[in-house]
């Protein structure tokens, strides 16, 4: 019987003419985004003016069943626009399954629903990254209003939308920052699988992704949300319309997020390569693994916890409300069970990040392979049990604090294994001061100071003092920024040239990552200075004697987001004015990714997956000359 | 492709593939069991989806904030809550049948569509009782549990249904195209064929999700 493979062959299934015309791209999504928010808006309208809505949700002039409805059937509307639906109405009358859309193709399969995992991995990493400059938008407003100590710029109330957009947009969209891009781009390629186990799911993750963040923007029409990221009860219900668009992004990221890591997951376990055994999957697959776990673990929290808070608002349930008998301390518990995990959602895919990068330019194979995974299998663990230290001012039970306290201490043992791996590879090493291992070093002095002042934090008599003040913002952001942020620009110029096949410069590479380096640090030491001198989070009016040394911060943090446009720069420039083509692996890497030519064929590996049994991606210890023990697979031409 | 190919039944006998083969049979074999993992991910997302709610049922009981956990006048309608599980029941029953009779033609076919209409009557019995209690959402703490988790569980149920649906679908429909072959159709050798049905997958999930929903009854109808 001569069947033929389904990535040979699926192409051959014509599509029905009706189904060319009407294109399903982004442009028929906005269409039916639009129409989606008309039908939800009215069917919120008329259901708030029958009587029954009157009765249980009285003396309100909100319209946040409205509001919730249209974002809801908007999101549909765009999904159903973008082509979504056909493959599951297909299904339910029993059609057969089409494995693929927009895989090839000119640049137009950006701007659809693609199955093709480097597609979407380079969506990612566009949208993303727009994000990513709305959220330091966001930060220079504020550093702007905080040049003086009375609220002059955009006063007290738009200052707290402002510092709510800020930390959402960042913690919400960048919880994808590298397993979206990155994740989804290399893990398939490192473990010698074809595409994703679920290719339409990894598409749908982001354009949700999007429709998220456009809802989180919209807040400013609707009167913004005075919360902060953290959205906590009763202020949550007590905000204005601007509230909804902040528990719907959360929610959709939250969808988002347990797709994306069910999608990584089901894919490392199922679609590896003869040979790739999980004492041989690259460190990165590893980190990528433990978070997609996090991820589908610790989400449906939130998601379960914003919908008690959106029937709270729109139907007037008391899950949070004590006068309905409620608590808004379960709410705090709720999300912070999320919240933590969240937290090393963001900074574990940067470890892995940082530990891939490492051995290319020491030279050296990965040392203390085994310790680097005991470390992030630590941290995953840990990490669902120590949510309660966001609490130690909030009405925790005093016998439970030295248990909080404890494990929060404890979880940065295995995060010190992490760094134990990092000195071990560059111990006696060769080490060549390419752009991505500048930002490895930088992402390990950054990460350190988080680190260790997130221990501080974690003793309770600490925390009591400096809870709530800009030494928590100095934390989070080392950790966050320094430690994430970092990882994710050093891989951009890592895997740029394998992504769209030409080579950042590198002479400016180097200058933005002094200039990204030295005003980081410029920025944020003296936010540690500030939180100690007493500064509170979120608001305008601060002490006189603080004028100076927040001027100096806010200079600094001027030119932090001038040094990220050079990035932007960087690429205009590579891109347009002296274009270097990348070879199929400029690195010299092992890595089985930079095996492959560039650009990446469809399939990855066209003819015949690799035989990856006497592959080691970390064999720097053999002489290059040997031709390395990196085998190439049949038909990738490297 | 010759068309007596083309409706050749599919086996999974054949020549055991090289490593990195990827023939038709390694990529069922791997399609199921993609679908086996993603099955119980999603069980496990399920589980700490329906713990928030179960957690706020046990913290806002327990603590009763001014004694308004549950006023003596707000009660579900328990024998609308014993249809409800019972269907439930029932149906992880029918599934687990059908399940077992894969591999013996359509016999699986009635034991799934029966999981498929228990389902819906659950759904329905639930939707009855919101019609006639005597509480709305805003009566206080347990009133805003009961329809926030009764009705989220609800909807994953519909999830659960389609996925569900969808075997039974594919099942009739290859049927149908069994009885009438003709030329120019879409085969399903490929690619569908080559993706395996996804039942034993689908029948797990179920069978997970019945069982919080047992536990959801116990709390919200049985406990006091």
């Amino acid at each position: 019987m001569s069947l033929a493979y389904p990535h040979q062959s699926s192409s051959s299934v014509e599509r029905p003419g009706w189904r060319k015309l009407v294109g399903f791209n982004i442009f028929t999504g906005i269409i039916g985004a639009v129409i989606g928010y008309i039908i939800g808006w009215y069917i919120g309208k008329a259901l708030t003016t029958t009587p029954y809505y009157e009765y249980i949700r009285v003396n309100t002039l909100e319209d946040d069943l409205a509001l919730i409805l249209a974002y809801s059937f908007g999101v549909i509307g765009f999904l159903v626009g973008m082509g979504f639906a056909n493959y599951p109405v297909g299904r339910m009358l029993g059609r057969p399954a089409s494995l693929r859309e927009k895989e090839t193709g000119g640049a137009w399969r950006y701007f659809g629903l693609s199955t093709d995992h480097k597609v979407v991995g380079i969506q990612y990493l566009v949208g993303v990254g727009f994000f990513f400059f709305v959220g330091g938008l966001n930060a220079m407003l504020i550093r702007t209003e905080l040049l003086h100590n009375t609220p002059e710029f955009v006063g007290p109330e738009k200052y707290l939308t402002i510092v709510g957009l800020h930390s959402v947009v960042m913690l919400g969209t960048l919880t994808s920052a590298v397993l979206g891009p990155f994740a989804n781009y290399f893990v398939p390629i490192m473990i010698g699988a074809r595409r994703m186990a679920f290719p339409r799911i990894e598409a749908l993750t982001f354009w949700l992704l999007m429709a998220a963040g456009v809802i989180l923007l919209s807040t400013i029409f609707f009167g913004g949300f005075p919360t902060g990221w953290t959205g906590y009860e009763p202020l949550n219900d007590q905000a204005l319309m601007g509230m909804d668009s902040y528990i719907l992004f959360f929610a959709l990221v939250g969808i988002s997020m347990v797709l994306l890591g069910m999608n990584m997951i089901v894919t490392i376990v199922t679609m590896r390569a003869p040979g790739v055994t999980w004492g041989r999957l690259p460190i990165f697959c590893w980190a990528t693994f433990v978070t997609a776990v996090l991820m589908v673990l610790a989400a449906p929290m939130l998601i379960g916890t914003l919908l008690m808070a959106a029937l709270d608002r729109a139907i007037g349930t008391s899950f949070f409300l004590t006068l309905g008998g409620g608590s808004a301390y379960l709410f705090e518990n709720l999300f912070w069970f999320f919240g933590h995990p969240e937290v090393y959602v963001l900074a574990l895919p940067g470890f892995g990040l940082i530990l891939e990068m490492l051995p290319v330019f020491a030279r050296k194979p990965l040392w203390g392979y085994r310790i680097a995974v005991a470390g992030f299998l630590g941290v995953g663990l840990m990490s669902f049990f120590v949510w309660q230290h966001h609490l130690f001012v909030s009405g925790i039970n005093a016998d439970l604090r030295p248990f909080y306290m404890l494990s929060t201490e404890i979880i940065s043992i295995p995060t010190g294994f992490v760094f134990l791996a990092f000195i071990g590879t560059i111990w006696r090493s060769r080490i060549t001061f390419t752009v991505p291992m500048l930002f490895c070093f930088a992402w390990a002095f950054n990460f350190l100071i988080g680190g260790a002042s997130g221990v501080v934090l974690s003793d309770v008599p600490t925390n009591a003092q400096l809870h709530g003040s800009f030494f928590v913002i100095a934390h989070f952001h080392y950790t966050i920024m320094g430690g994430l942020g970092f990882a994710f620009v050093g891989a951009i110029y890592y895997y740029v040239p394998k992504m769209f096949g030409f080579k950042l410069n590198e002479r400016i590479g180097k200058f933005q990552f002094w200039a990204m380096f030295l005003t980081f640090n410029a920025t944020f030491l003296p936010i540690f200075a500030l939180g100690l001198k007493g500064m509170a989070r979120r608001v305008t009016f601060y002490p006189a004697d603080l004028i100076t040394l927040n001027r100096v911060v806010s200079i600094a943090a001027y030119l932090l987001f001038a040094s990220m446009l050079l990035l932007v720069y960087n690429v205009v420039y590579s891109l347009v004015f002296e274009r270097e083509r990348a070879t199929d692996n400029p690195w010299h890497s092992k890595g089985m990714e930079w095996q492959v030519p560039t650009p990446v064929p469809v399939d990855n590996f066209p003819d015949k997956i690799p035989d990856m049994r006497d592959f080691d991606p970390y064999d720097y210890g053999v002489p290059v000359s040997g031709g390395g023990a990196a085998p190439a697979p049949a038909g990738a031409g490297a | 492709m010759a068309a007596e190919e083309q409706n050749a039944p599919f086996t999974l006998a054949g020549p055991k593939p090289q490593p990195g083969e990827e023939t038709p049979e390694v990529r069922r074999a791997r399609g199921a069991n993609a679908l086996s993992v993603a099955a119980r991910l999603m069980a496990g997302a399920m589980t700490f989806f329906f713990l928030s709610f179960g957690f706020a049922f046990v913290y806002l009981k327990t603590s009763n904030i001014e004694g308004k956990w549950r006023p003596a006048n707000v009660a579900p309608i328990q024998s609308w809550g014993v249809v409800f599980v019972v269907c439930l029941v029932l149906s992880a029953i029918a599934i687990v049948i059908a399940n077992r009779r894969q591999g013996q033609g359509k016999a699986w076919l009635g034991a799934a569509t029966a999981c498929l209409v228990l389902g819906l009557l659950a759904i329905i019995a639930q939707i009855l009782e919101y019609t006639q209690q005597t509480f709305g959402p805003t009566n206080y703490a347990y009133a805003s549990v009961f329809i926030g988790w009764t009705g989220f569980y609800i909807l994953v149920m519909l999830m659960s249904i389609y996925w569900i649906e969808i075997q039974v679908a594919t099942e009739a429909r290859e049927l149908r195209e069994q009885r009438q072959p003709h030329e120019g159709k879409i085969v399903y050798e490929h690619p569908d064929r080559l993706l395996p049905r996804g039942l034993d997958a689908a029948a797990f999930f179920w069978t997970y999700l019945v069982g919080l929903g047992v536990i959801m009854w116990v709390l919200v109808y049985l406990v006091k």
